[in-house]
């Protein structure tokens, strides 16, 4: 039930997307070649780097001076650049058309909303506390858009890089891609530790926030009474044992925040010292060149960030499409009764009101009205 | 700016902790890339493996430093920012305290609370991420720099004239993107204002058949929103594109350059490696860096909004260091308005004007008038909530400015007109005068202002919850324990703001006898806007139009004072119209 519930919010918000099918189409294809290129890149740079050592070894057994010329490894310089250059373009142009998507696209649902908000029935209002409906229309759809933006690509783009990425490091040297892979999954492993640790120390920071703004607003609306009976010194020594609470859950939180980078940097190091060192003795053994080893590096550099920020991603991920379920649901809210369809008009209205008959209650169960009836007359109080 | 090492310097030594441990894990971040290159300089230069080896364990063990110094300069960084967050929160609200009426509604019970709790958050955050990713900057610029001059001059070079490159890009533009992210900042707010307004005045909307306005109106908000967030996003992706080209091309010129170099022995093969990480490392650091700075703006914002709270000097201050002697043998007049005059700071005309008159010990006085006669301002100055602007008041004989705040308040017990309970049980508020004051005590107090039957006809009776305001409590009742809360206190002077206009007539009238034999020893000052309650009073000030009007008994008045006349027979007439 959860699930399909989940797909159904995806596949709407995607629906959205449907009048924008050029820029969409444009920014698969951006996403392609740029992938592409990222994956062909370091193979190549490898190509030029093992071809510049065969080069310049040529030269020494030669004796003869080495100088890049056109023939000489200008070429494959040239192209390098080109390489690079197209990756730049294609990089540009999904951001900046994948930013016009996602505008576009809570444009679209911000209007949706504010023309439910002059239809929906005023108990909705009665009901939903205001700072809770704007918070929805305003952080919810921005979490959307951000995640639209640059969350969504950033996905995309990794898990591509990610997949390419992985086939090239399995055809240079498989035994090397499988230590790098048990040095992931360790680090994905801490990763899911230290946020699990983070999420309750966020919601206990939340608790003392929650207490302390309660106390603050406490105070501030009744200062006047604080003031009049000298409680003022109590009042400091209640906000500033809240404010320690506060901070303690703060600096747990924090630290957790703080910690995860460092971790999985030092992993991803360690995962570098060890494939060094087996990588070196293939080069001394000559199953290795230098152009491959130096390539690898890079393939660890490009895949290693994406893996173990993947749970990250998908974590903002989740938390969007919750906020995109929250807006539907507003979206889904029943109307108000629409006014009928031939309305009668009262050229001149005399002004006179009858209540007929009438019962009524905020809550069905609960009726405050029982069978009222009533005329207001004109010129009459 | 000021305000964060204003607030930093308390706890300079865990900065200088952190910054130092920082740097060492960027240090050594550097460290790591020179000696893989030294790795695969050995790997073709053919050495043996054990040299390798000791290599390889040398980057692990740099690994391993660098990476403690990061957890640990993390976990320093997470204590400063909570301590600074948790330092500023208690001086805004200490400032708080300070500050007068006039002073505080300026800013608004909203905003300090917002300035209090999501402002420093804010900047809390800001420092974190400052700290962590700006301050480092320079650093590895530099160490950089050094390592790759010691690999090769013209390196060196190259990498000097990249990094100047990207810096000025990102400097180029960030200030472009800087006034749109602004821009942004003031769209989000009227945006959330236009929102608000439509949603807490929705039946206003409605009423008056003003959707389809307020639609376009909201629709503008957003449209001009989104616009401006597309620009602002579009600068980036520029900025971040174009850096990434550009040590791209850094990358093959190394490529281009180190051949010869490579063939003369100035450089091995793997040095290519290390210089391309240095730059890579460099250009991760600056990118971050440049996201960082875009959101100090807010940030800085923030600071300032803190700032204007600490720094506003507030309208009502102590101005002696000294109480005034109680004197031996008791007044008469416990509180005199001598020549009253006061103005609001902000406004054109006197609020009160020439107000002469006493409030006797055992007497009760009244101030009557309509609305907007100035009568809730006369108890204010009583409380010195403001200052005069002219004459005095003066409390047992001394001017109260001539007293510290907290002695005046301590002689007067102040019920005001919109009752206001603190969250806790009905005793812990009974008793926010009198810390000791036994239950008897409550109890009596309560049952004068006739509360007293409620309270026991409660399961929890004394020790039943209150929530905050009161609001678990109907307004009657929240007067009734406001005024028992004031009777509690047993002061000199009693000032009753319209205290009465929440309780029906019957009640009214117990309420009143009780308490005439409760304050027989006090002086009590009622301001109300209804002859019957206060027309038993021993002395009445007419207050008409910021002026006295009239001042006797109800009697004398009715014969000589035609405003009071006046009202007197109107609203005699309404209760029998009614």
């Amino acid at each position: 039930m959860r699930n399909s519930k989940k797909q159904n919010t995806v596949i709407r918000l995607f629906s959205h997307l449907r009048n924008q099918q050029v820029r969409l189409t444009v920014v698969v294809f951006s996403i392609i070649i740029y992938v592409g290129l990222s994956i062909w890149n370091p193979m190549y740079s490898a190509i030029v780097i093992d071809h510049l050592w065969e080069s310049i070894q040529a030269s020494w057994n030669n004796g003869t001076a080495f100088s890049i010329t056109w023939d000489n490894m200008g070429r494959e310089l040239f192209q390098l650049t080109v390489q690079y250059f197209f990756t730049w373009i294609f990089y540009y142009l999904q951001s900046y058309l994948m930013a016009n998507v996602a505008e576009s696209l809570v444009l679209n649902l911000r209007e949706q909303v504010s023309r439910k908000l002059n239809h929906l029935p005023l108990r909705f209002f009665d009901q939903n506390k205001a700072g809770e409906i704007l918070s929805h229309v305003t952080s919810d759809l921005d979490k959307i858009t951000e995640v639209m933006q640059t969350g969504l690509l950033k996905l995309i783009v990794a898990i591509g890089t990610i997949i390419g990425s992985l086939i090239i490091m399995f055809y240079y040297s498989v035994p090397l891609t499988f230590i790098f892979l048990i040095f992931m999954v360790i680090s994905m492993l801490i990763t899911k530790m230290v946020s699990k640790r983070s999420l309750r120390y966020a919601s206990e920071q939340q608790e003392t926030i929650g207490v302390l703004t309660g106390i603050v607003e406490e105070y501030y609306n009744g200062r006047n009474v604080i003031k009049a009976y000298n409680h003022e010194a109590e009042s400091l020594k209640q906000v500033e044992a809240a404010a320690e609470d506060a901070c303690v859950a703060n600096k747990k939180v924090g630290f957790m925040t703080n910690c995860v980078n460092p971790l999985i940097r030092l992993l991803t190091r360690l995962a570098h010292v060890v494939i060094a060192i087996i990588a070196g003795r293939a080069m001394l053994n000559g199953t290795m060149t230098v152009g491959v080893v130096q390539a690898f590096f890079q393939y660890i550099n490009q895949t290693a960030e994406p893996l173990t920020e993947a749970s990250y991603m998908i974590n903002s991920l989740q938390a969007a499409f919750a906020s995109a379920k929250r807006i539907f649901e507003l979206l889904d809210e029943e109307e108000e009764i629409p006014d009928p369809a031939n309305p009668v008009s009262l050229p001149r209205a005399k002004g006179e009101i009858k209540f007929e008959h009438i019962s009524f209650g905020y809550d069905p169960a609960h009726l405050l009205m029982k069978n009222i009836s009533f005329a207001a007359k004109p010129d009459k109080k | 700016m000021k305000l964060i090492l204003q607030f930093l310097r308390p706890h300079w030594k865990l900065f200088i902790v952190t910054v130092l441990l920082l740097i060492l894990d960027v240090i050594g971040a550097l460290f790591i890339p020179t000696l893989a290159a030294q790795m695969l300089n050995l790997g073709t230069s053919g050495s043996s493996f054990t040299t390798l080896w000791h290599t390889g364990v040398q980057m692990a063990i740099v690994s391993l430093i660098s990476g403690v110094c990061a957890i640990l300069g993390g976990y320093a960084c997470a204590a400063l920012a909570a301590r600074v967050g948790k330092d500023m929160r208690i001086a805004i609200y200490k400032k708080s305290l300070k500050l007068s009426v006039y002073d505080f509604r300026q800013f608004g019970t909203a905003s300090i609370t917002t300035r209090t709790v999501s402002d420093i958050n804010t900047i809390q955050m800001a420092l974190t991420s400052t700290i962590q990713m700006i301050l480092p900057v320079p650093v590895i610029c530099i160490v950089a720099l050094v390592l790759c001059f010691q690999l090769d001059v013209e390196m060196g070079c190259i990498l000097l004239a990249v990094m100047l490159a990207v810096l000025i890009l990102a400097y180029g533009i960030m200030r472009s993107a800087a006034p749109l992210f602004k821009k942004l900042q003031k769209l989000l707010d009227k945006m959330s204002i236009v929102l608000l307004e439509n949603i807490t005045g929705v039946r206003v909307v409605r009423a008056f058949n003003n959707e389809t306005r307020e639609q376009k109106r909201m629709n503008t908000a957003f449209s001009n929103y989104a616009e401006t967030s597309i620009k602002a996003n579009r600068r980036f992706a520029n900025l971040d594109g174009l850096s990434f080209f550009f040590i791209n091309l850094f990358v093959v010129i190394v490529y281009w350059i180190c051949g010869s170099e490579i063939n003369t022995g100035n450089l091995q093969i793997g040095d290519i490696t290390a210089v391309i990480e240095y730059a890579l490392m460099v250009m991760f650091f600056l990118m971050m860096a440049q996201m960082v700075i875009l959101t100090l703006p807010r940030a800085l914002e923030c600071c300032d909004r803190i700032q204007a709270v600490l720094t506003h000097t507030p309208e009502i201050r102590d101005l002696v260091k000294e109480n005034p002697k109680e004197e031996a043998g008791k007044k008469d007049a416990v509180l005199s308005f001598k020549d009253v005059s006061f103005r609001f700071a902000d406004a054109e005309e006197n609020t009160l004007n020439h107000l002469n008159f006493e409030c006797r010990r055992g007497e009760t006085t009244a101030i009557i008038g309509g609305t907007g006669s100035g009568k809730s301002t006369v108890a204010s100055l009583i409380l010195r909530f403001h200052d005069v602007t002219n004459g005095a008041i003066c409390l047992n004989g001394t001017d109260i400015r001539n007293m510290k705040q907290s002695f005046l308040r301590d002689h007067l017990a102040y019920v005001q007109q919109k009752a206001w309970l603190f969250s806790g049980t009905i005793a812990s508020n009974l008793r926010y005068s009198n810390k000791n004051a036994t239950e008897k005590e409550l109890m009596h107090a309560a049952n004068v202002a006739q509360a007293g039957e409620f309270i026991n006809s409660l399961p929890e009776g004394l020790n039943s919850f209150v929530a905050q305001g009161g609001t678990n409590f109907s307004g009657g009742q929240k007067q009734r324990l406001s005024i028992a809360r004031a009777l509690v206190k047993k002061p000199e002077l009693y000032i009753f703001d319209d205290s009465f206009s929440a309780l029906d007539f019957k009640t009214d009238a117990a309420l009143r006898k009780a308490l005439a034999a409760e304050t027989k020893d006090a002086a009590v000052l009622i301001i109300a806007q209804r002859v019957s309650t206060i027309r038993n009073a021993n002395q009445i000030v007419v207050l008409h139009e910021g002026e006295m009007a009239g001042i006797g008994t109800h009697e004398e008045l009715l014969e000589n004072c035609p405003v009071y006349r006046e009202i007197y027979e109107s609203q005699t007439k309404e209760a029998q119209e009614a």
